[in-house]
């Protein structure tokens, strides 16, 4: 393929990319001549130089499309979207004509009459009935459309105001040019003519000359920037003369009878020709003329801007603000890149050896290869910048065609296109941005119907915006559609085996949203020819993973779903903090760090921990801490006195990591990993740093989720939530189920251990009651009516409860949810088995007694217990719980019951002061610390103050502690302190202080 | 007639085709990669590139160096990735004839089996060829 011949196809790609944006735009601006003109001037392009390169199914397919679009200009037809859409259907012809060529490097077989009948039948002004008519009577003609219509144009138009206007008589535009595209190939046809004409350039030359000519016969005013006389100029300059001047115009008479121009109009143009031969030849001489040519040129509106590389030399001084451009292989830009990172890190081991020198000769110099270096990084990272607009040009095409195949009103807004982005970032979002596009618009947004039904508006709008936010481009795709349908994906879910029911049921609704990025999972009922095809989220979300980036996911039923994409700028050179953990140092790149706490044991911010989980108190806030030790799993021990956290923010989650020390920041080059390695997900790659070594880059988003718990925090809880979480707070997690009948019923979801799903036919009987062979052990199973037979298939969930080595099993028929939820116990229940009701999630839930069941399957579960637990203790001992929550008094009863205790509740501390009068027999008291009233603290000063209490053990049970509140429950005279929910520590500590001889051992 | 670089590991002769071999390092720095598999031994700098290392001792179940004792690295590059083999000690290159080829003994042991091609009969003992490639099956890639 020669080079001219790719150089067009480039081009002509590069035009067809705008053109879809530009008629969409249009049509919604039927009356901007700037657009309708650079709309015009993109497909005349294509056309003239196909006709130059012998491309003539291009050609023909381009000037009947032109032809729609000169009438558009000329006001004589109307900007319709039929029309519209009739002419994206050339582009696509041309479009797909274009690639084949480029494949090939010739046309294609083929042919296109019947769109091009379609389109002249439009062009003669018959509007869609007219190209329908086509349709049914299909034109079996393929010559070169401009040889037919324009004649066909010409007669029908001619008799009406044929000397009135010739313009208008030989069917505007579109048949002058043909008129001037026929006359310059003649021209360079010439062996006298070539020699002169090939010094200037005759594209802009033919294209001014012909909307010159137009103007002169009461056709629209020609561009402003150029004049027939400085087009003129290099052929003048070349030796033009009157010989040549009329030679041009026999063979202009030559292209006018070829393409039939009527005799009237064919004289009036060849008088304008002619009149034009001093300004051509002597534009000096015809100065006046000249000057009234640039005062009708002031006058006119500018109709729109030539395209940079189309600027011929003569026209520069007239636009002098155009930017200059030269293309450049994209694979120099990135061999460019692959250099400078290079030298980056060369330059950074210049600068360590530098600095471990105090004085020397270099310096100076090093100085400014440092500066220089920077600088020349700065431009090549610019050379690759592009705006984001670029990978969306063809988005409003796409929701066009969205919208009238699946029938939808769809707005599209973009904000923020011209944000800048790397060039190879921005080829790897393209594509994903087009799905997720196409995915709003398919099934986010509703069929208008739904949406007047919903009381929304008709038009669905689908929001595309780009905006700079640290070292990242945030892109929000938003739409307000339907909202991600939670029940569907799960079932989904489970249904292609992504996770099992009972662990589907243990997810949240963001947790389950997640699954949309799983391979195989489309929501879509119904496949459609947009999207359902069940491959897209989970590409989307690897495409942007690779790239260093983040999707997050917000949806709400009915309001709609918005994506967050969150991507590097650049991906070849990122600043990173270098740390040091167990000895090894790692690389953090720095746009996720969003501030460092230096921690010491003894002063200033100090490091505690909960339930061995460590946590920052940074400025009244908790965050949450991991340990890069405790992370890579590395032996090594260090004690060192002070540890560095790196607060970290992952989407809108904040987390620190410890580290042993933190070094300074260097502008790292990221390298893959091997292969082998790809899959440690707290690495994102490695790097070499100024000293030579290879350091690990350490990815934030890969700690979040390995840390057990941060993971799915991720994108919702903020670190002020996140703190209760750690703390433990008023809500209580409940495994809510089915069992029996419809009423909902719910367990803590402590007092499960497991939930399990059985196999009905593995039932086993021994001793009339069912039991089913359970790791190695037979375990009990009980319905929640109390019967233990089964006559039932299939399978069932089973709720697995556990005390030390011994598990029962509670049938039930399904798991419904896990809540969160606080526990108001609304009645005490008269049922067997049941705690009470409540209100979990909106409707009334029984709340089941655990150890109702474990006692129903082991008539000796407690005693047993008993004696498990305790060895040789005969009597079991009596504990006064004092709890103002009901709940929680439900919940610890069963359970220190089932340890083999005997319990006595009351809800305040005065009660419970009575309650002692009256019988004082208790081994232990356990009591709650916030209550109404008298608080525990005061509780138990209480208790103290009298003598028969002073060496009664009393524990403390908080749902918040911290060294202080445990420090002042100790003044308090409380002996131990127990969070809440803990109730393993509750047993250990009532074990301990319950038993004289352990405590002295303890 | 195939070349080859001869290596030794605990004390048995091995040949890396010497084609494959790009470089030949003494001892280097290594990086260790926490969470790596086992036989990754660290990564390390060559000439700009990392270059991962895989310890062959531990690749093919032996004990590992003794305290003190010095690898050697023989880079190869796999599927345009360089990796460096670390091994006891490198010797020379090799031109063995195909005649003293044998397949590999069916009671030699299943991980020594996988990685290597077959035997070469030597005048003073065995050589075992080993198939870089495949010290980048599966097992290894996936073991991560």
């Amino acid at each position: 393929m020669d080079d001219l011949l790719s150089e067009f196809l480039a081009e002509a790609l590069e035009g067809i990319e705008v053109l879809d944006a530009e008629l969409i735009s249009l049509e919604q601006n039927p009356n901007d001549p700037a657009l309708l003109g650079s709309i015009f001037r993109v497909l005349h392009t294509i056309k003239g130089t196909s006709g130059f390169l012998d491309l003539p199914r291009l050609e023909s397919v381009a000037h009947s499309g032109e032809n729609i679009l000169g009438k558009f200009r000329d006001g004589e037809l109307e900007v319709t979207p039929a029309a519209v859409t009739l002419i994206l259907a050339a582009i696509d012809a041309i479009k797909v004509l274009v690639t084949a060529i480029g494949e090939t490097g010739t046309e294609p077989q083929g042919d296109d009459a019947e769109l091009i009948a379609k389109l002249n039948a439009w062009a003669e002004g018959g509007g869609e009935a007219a190209a329908e008519e086509v349709m049914e009577t299909p034109v079996a003609d393929d010559a070169p459309a401009e040889e037919a219509t324009p004649a066909d144009e010409g007669e029908a138009a001619a008799p009406a105001d044929a000397d009135v206007n010739a313009y208008k008589a030989i069917g505007g535009l579109s048949t002058m040019d043909g008129v001037f595209d026929s006359l310059y190939r003649r021209v360079m046809a010439d062996e006298r003519l070539e020699p002169i004409y090939s010094k200037g350039d005759v594209d802009v030359l033919q294209i001014v000359h012909c909307a010159y000519i137009c103007e002169q016969v009461g056709g629209p005013k020609a561009d402003t920037n150029y004049n027939i006389a400085t087009v003129h100029a290099d052929m003048v300059n070349a030796g033009l003369e009157d010989e040549h001047f009329d030679a041009v115009f026999a063979h202009l008479a030559a292209a006018m009878e070829e393409l039939e121009i009527p005799a009237s109009a064919a004289t009036q143009i060849s008088e304008v020709f002619a009149d034009s031969r001093e300004t051509i030849l002597r534009p000096n001489n015809a100065a006046p003329a000249e000057e009234a040519e640039s005062e009708a040129a002031e006058e006119a509106p500018a109709t729109d801007e030539k395209p940079a590389e189309d600027e011929p030399a003569a026209a520069k001084a007239a636009a002098p603000v155009a930017v200059q451009t030269i293309r450049v292989n994209v694979d120099v830009l990135e061999s460019l890149m692959t250099v400078v990172s290079e030298l980056v890190l060369t330059r950074n081991q210049l600068m360590q050896i530098l600095r471990d020198q105090r004085k020397s000769e270099f310096d100076g110099p090093l100085q400014r290869l440092n500066q220089v270096t920077s600088e020349l990084q700065e431009s090549v990272m610019q050379t690759r910048m592009q705006p984001i607009g670029n990978a969306w040009g063809k988005l409003p095409r796409i929701v066009r065609d969205l919208s009238q195949e699946l029938d939808k009103k769809i707005d599209l807004e973009m904000v923020g296109a011209e944000t800048e982005l790397d060039r190879q970032v921005l080829e790897l979002i393209r594509d994903p941005l087009t799905h997720m596009i196409r995915n709003s618009g398919d099934h986010g947004l509703e069929t208008p119907a739904e949406r007047v039904a919903a009381g929304k508006k008709e038009t669905g709008t689908i929001t595309l915006s780009a905006r700079h936010e640290g070292g990242h481009i945030i892109i929000e795709i938003k739409d307000d559609g339907r909202g991600l349908p939670v029940e569907k994906i799960k079932t989904k879910a489970i249904n292609n085996g992504l996770v099992s029911e009972a662990e589907a049921e243990a997810l949240t609704d963001q947790q389950i949203l997640q699954f949309i990025f799983k391979a195989g999972l489309s929501t879509a009922e119904a496949v459609t020819n947009v999207s359902g095809r069940g491959v897209g989220m989970d590409v989307v979300r690897s495409n942007i993973t690779k790239i260093g980036g983040t999707v997050e996911l917000q949806s709400q039923e009915g309001q709609g779903t918005r994506f967050i994409i969150k991507i590097p700028l650049t991906l070849a050179i990122v600043s990173a903090l270098i740390v040091e953990s167990c000895g090894e140092r790692y690389a953090m790149p720095q746009n996720s760090v969003t501030e460092l706490v230096r921690t010491t044991a003894s002063a200033g911010h100090k490091i505690e921990n909960i339930n061995n989980t460590p946590v920052l108190r940074l400025r009244n806030r908790l965050l949450p801490l991991v340990s890069l030790k405790g992370m890579l799993d590395t032996d090594v021990v260090s004690k060192n006195e002070e540890t560095y956290v790196i607060v970290t923010q992952v989407g809108t989650f904040s987390f620190g990591i410890m580290v042993d020390r933190v070094f300074d920041t260097e502008e790292i080059v990221v390298k893959p990993v091997a292969r082998n390695l790809r899959d440690i997900a707290l690495f994102s790659g490695n790097t070499i740093l100024g000293d030579g070594s290879v350091v690990m880059i350490l990815d934030p988003n890969g700690i979040a989720a390995s840390s057990s718990g941060l993971g799915a925090l991720q994108g919702e809880d903020d670190a002020d939530a996140e703190a209760h979480e750690l703390l433990g707070d008023d809500k209580t997690s409940l495994l809510v189920f089915r069992a029996g009948d419809e009423t909902p019923k719910a367990f803590p979801l402590e007092l499960v251990a497991r939930i399990e799903e059985i196999d009905l036919a593995n039932i086993e009987y021994a001793n009339g009651s069912a039991m089913i062979q359970y790791r190695d052990h037979l375990m009990p199973l009980v319905n929640v009516d109390g019967a233990t037979s089964v006559n039932d298939n299939g399978n069932r969930p089973v709720l697995v409860f556990s005390d030390r080595d011994r598990s029962m099993g509670l049938m039930v028929d399904e798991i419904v949810d896990i809540v969160e939820s606080a526990v108001e116990i609304e009645t005490k229940g008269a049922v067997p088995g049941t705690i009470g009701s409540a209100i979990i999630d909106g409707k009334a839930t029984d709340l089941l007694d655990a150890s109702h069941y474990m006692r129903l399957v082991d008539q000796n579960w407690n005693e047993a217990d008993g004696e498990v637990a305790f060895g040789d203790e005969e009597k079991s001992r009596r504990i006064l719980l004092v709890d103002d929550s009901p709940f929680f008094r439900n919940m610890l009863t069963p359970l220190l019951r089932a340890a083999g205790y005997d319990i006595e509740t009351v809800e305040n501390a005065q009660i419970a002061m009575k309650f002692l009068e009256q019988d004082a027999n208790f081994d232990a008291i356990v009591s709650d610390i916030e209550m109404p009233g008298m608080n525990g603290f005061e509780f138990v000063a209480a208790l103290r103050s009298e003598e028969r209490w002073q060496n009664t053990p009393v524990v403390a049970l908080s749902s918040h502690s911290t060294e202080k509140d445990i420090e002042r429950g100790r003044e308090a005279g409380f002996d131990d302190h127990v969070v809440k929910m803990d109730h393993d520590a509750l047993l250990n500590v009532l074990m301990t202080t319950t038993d004289p001889a352990r405590k002295n051992a303890a | 007639m195939k070349e080859f670089v001869t290596v030794t590991i605990a004390d048995q002769r091995f040949g890396i085709p010497v084609l494959s071999v790009q470089d030949v390092l003494t001892e280097q720095r290594l990086t260790h990669i926490p969470l790596a598999p086992p036989e990754v031994a660290g990564a390390l700098n060559l000439r700009g590139r990392t270059v991962t290392a895989i310890d062959i001792r531990t690749r093919l179940g032996l004990d590992p160096r003794e305290e003190g004792a010095t690898a050697m690295n023989v880079v190869v590059e796999y599927d345009g990735e360089p990796y460096s083999l670390m091994v006891d000690a490198v010797g020379d290159v090799m031109a063995l004839s195909d005649d003293d080829f044998e397949q590999n003994p069916i009671t030699l042991d299943q991980v020594w089996r996988e990685l290597a091609d077959g035997l070469y009969r030597l005048e003073d003992g065995l050589l075992i060829a080993f198939d870089v490639s495949r010290l980048f099956t599966e097992e290894i890639i996936e073991a991560a």
